[in-house]
């Protein structure tokens, strides 16, 4: 299978203190890749490398094998990032903003705009301006906008934050179905169960540190445990000990 | 042009269709017009009410001096009988009538006997009321004062004794005080007073001009010169005062004003505009979309020189609205509020290109400070207080231009010329002037200044600076804790 993002020594140090020590993994084409940790763990700041925000202090990143630093602009072109915080313009309405998307994107066909429809699910409210949205609706409107351009590479952190049981179920298999029409996936999660039902493998990051890689099923029966928050904390545990 | 230049564009432009910015650039020309309007009908409608009902004015002569020989009373019937029917602008009445027949023949034919006899004449005291030589009866003028009379003229006993002498006399006003203190017009009367005063006495030289100087026209001691007025401007004799021509305003008013506004609405709207990004968290989607981090700033540059320029034009509409409608309203005729003698050398093709191009650099400038102040800021107040603390020293000297006149020649100009809010103003001097020189130094400064700040922007735009914020003393722990609007999560 080939690979879609390789990370290779990872180090992001803000003035003294090391948010990111060295990390290394790989995403495969075509696979939803999970980042789990703690608070303060390090994946907000590897996604923001990833997706071109920051800049590594050492290490390399490359995302289809373009580099994150020297050619920001072609990685830019393949990925889609929804941050975890993210916001959306107030003063547009729903429509509006997904329009002024696909017109980023290049996007004329009317196919990606009910793409985001779809997604989206918000009715005759895509119509109103956002700053009337609640949380949960401006969360699906970002990720209908995430994932309207069927990107090569989407970067998802903490994708269903804010959102009813309902639709976050609905928006986890929304994401298993893009990722079968060919987007790779990374996710960054708190949401152990999420993790386990979405991504085809994960990599458990602790103190800037990643301590394992692997699929849900083969952690759980590496550590014995029944579920990932099982396998995680015992690999915290070892790890203070 | 990229499209996804215009793309980015658009979006900035999005806030020229926000119910904030409409109502932003309306209300003020709303208010300056209703403020123009209200101040202009207040003076109006205080003189019209003057017009109509009068000054009720109490005269109390204590001028011992008979009423056909009394210099007054004399002069006071002339003025009363010369007042146009139906306009009363003084209503005065005295307590004994003065002659209304007196020729000025007849007057100083009276007043040389009154002087042959003044020594006769002398001990009589011509008394109202209670009046007594010496101090003005104060009771008798509270009382009247407390009652119908608006002013009441207390004219000394030694009044015509003293034009006989070809002495300065004098008359002591008593005014009541406005019915409203705290309107602007509550003195309007006392004014129209004064001016009673003075005709007092031109009338009384009237009658000294025609004694002295018998059969020569008066008129022509009080007007002896009319002026017609006539500019040269530029090799060429034009009919009508400079003010006439270059407008009450003119340009040297509303050009600094206008870039004043320019400077501080492109350096405070980029800087909001970046604090909004920060505030409703859309900065981080927006840096990692495909568009070229440089297209990013100059679509928001662009964005705000329209919108900047949108702002201080609407304004300078409002101020001219405002001088107009104030204007209007006190004289009858249209005052010239900017005249466009002045403006037609300007804007010339060669002119406007350089004045366009200022225009849009100035602005530009404007917004790339605002910009960079917004990307250190961590919400749109902050934003909007560091923007307005930097871009204040720098758009204020355009003030230092409307009063202090500065040559072309002068070394000052070049010291203004730093100043990049201050280069529209000197390339205005410098195309008034014909002085091409000085316009192509200022506008070559402008755009280097530009084009620096734009690499400035551009590389800001384009390192992680942008994302993390400018608290470089903070710890980073501080800064995960909370840094405004954007987390930095580790």
């Amino acid at each position: 299978m080939k690979i879609a993002v390789e990370v290779k020594d990872l180090v992001k140090k803000y003035k003294n203190f090391a948010a990111v020590r060295g990390i290394s993994f790989e995403i495969r084409e075509g696979e939803i890749f999970g980042l789990i940790g703690p608070n303060g763990a390090g994946k907000t700041t590897t996604l923001r490398i990833i997706a071109t925000l920051l800049k590594p202090t050492s290490g390399n990143v490359k995302v289809f094998g373009y580099d994150v630093i020297k050619e920001s602009e072609k990685v830019r072109e393949l990925i889609s990032y929804l941050p975890e915080e993210a916001g959306a313009y107030k003063d547009m309405t729903g429509m509006e903003y997904l329009k002024f998307m696909a017109e980023v994107y290049g996007i004329d066909d009317q196919d990606a705009i009910k793409r985001a429809l779809e997604i989206a699910d918000l009715g005759p409210d895509i119509y109103s301006k956002i700053g009337t949205y609640s949380k949960g609706m401006v969360r699906k409107l970002l990720l209908a906008r995430t994932l309207m351009t069927r990107p090569k590479f989407a970067i998802l952190d903490e994708p269903t934050s804010g959102l009813d049981v309902i639709n976050a179920v609905r928006i986890r298999n929304i994401i298993k179905n893009e990722r079968d029409l060919g987007t790779t996936f990374l996710i960054s999660s708190h949401n152990m169960l999420e993790v386990a039902y979405l991504c085809d493998r994960v990599a458990i990051i602790h103190k800037g540190r990643i301590f394992e890689i692997g699929s849900p099923e083969d952690l759980m029966k590496k550590y014995d445990a029944n579920n990932l928050e099982e396998v995680f904390q015992k690999v915290v545990r070892s790890f203070e000990e | 042009m990229r499209s996804d230049l215009i793309t980015i564009l658009k979006k900035e432009l999005r806030i020229i269709k926000r119910r904030d910015f409409i109502l932003g650039i309306m209300m003020p020309i709303l208010i300056l017009y209703i403020i123009g309007n209200i101040v202009g009908t207040g003076v109006k409608s205080s003189v019209e009410e003057i017009t109509s009902e009068g000054i009720n004015v109490i005269v109390i002569c204590a001028d011992p001096a008979p009423e056909n020989v009394n210099a007054f009373l004399s002069v006071l019937a002339i003025i009363n009988s010369s007042q146009e029917e139906g306009v009363k602008i003084y209503n005065i009445r005295l307590v004994k009538s003065a002659p209304t027949n007196t020729s000025i023949e007849d007057l100083w034919r009276s007043l040389s006997e009154y002087q042959d006899n003044i020594t006769a004449l002398i001990n009589r005291i011509y008394v109202i009321g209670e009046v007594h030589s010496g101090n003005p009866p104060e009771d008798i003028i509270r009382n009247y004062l407390s009652h119908e009379a608006d002013v009441v003229i207390y004219v000394p006993e030694n009044f015509t004794w003293d034009v006989l002498l070809g002495k300065s006399t004098n008359v002591y006003t008593y005014y009541k005080s406005p019915e409203d203190p705290f309107s602007m017009f509550g003195n309007v009367k006392s004014g129209a007073i004064n001016q009673f005063i003075t005709l007092l006495g031109k009338t009384l030289n009237y009658f000294i001009i025609a004694k002295y100087y018998p059969g020569f026209p008066p008129n022509f001691v009080y007007n002896p010169i009319v002026e017609h007025p006539y500019t040269y401007y530029k090799g060429k004799i034009i009919a009508g005062s400079p003010e006439e021509l270059f407008g009450t305003l003119g340009a040297g008013f509303i050009i600094p004003i206008m870039m004043f506004l320019l400077a501080t609405y492109a350096t405070t709207t980029a800087a909001s505009n970046m604090g909004e990004e920060r505030e409703n968290k859309t900065l981080e989607t927006l840096l990692t979309l495909p568009v070229r981090r440089r297209n990013i700033v100059i679509g928001k540059v662009l964005g705000m020189i329209v919108v900047a320029t949108i702002m201080a034009v609407f304004y300078i509409f409002g101020l001219v609205l405002y001088m107009k409608s104030l204007m209007n309203s006190i004289a009858e005729e249209n005052i010239s509020i900017i005249g466009l003698t002045g403006m037609s050398d300007i804007f010339t093709v060669k002119g406007a290109l350089l004045l366009g191009a200022s225009i849009v650099f100035t602005a530009g400038i404007g917004a790339m400070i605002g910009l960079i102040i917004g990307s250190f800021s961590d919400s749109v107040r902050t934003a909007s207080t560091i923007s307005s603390l930097v871009v204040m020293p720098l758009a204020l000297p355009a003030f230092f231009f409307m009063y202090v006149p500065i040559r072309l020649s002068d070394p000052k100009l070049y010291l203004l010329m730093l100043d990049p809010f201050m280069n529209t103003i000197i390339i205005m001097k410098g195309l008034f002037a014909n002085n091409i020189m000085i316009c192509l130094i200022s506008i070559s400064y402008l755009l280097g200044i530009f084009l620096a700040l734009l690499y400035v922007t551009a590389r800001l735009f384009n390192s992680e600076r942008v994302i993390l914020g400018g608290f470089k003393k903070k710890s980073i722990l501080k800064r995960s804790l909370h840094m405004g609007s954007v987390r930095i999560k580790i």
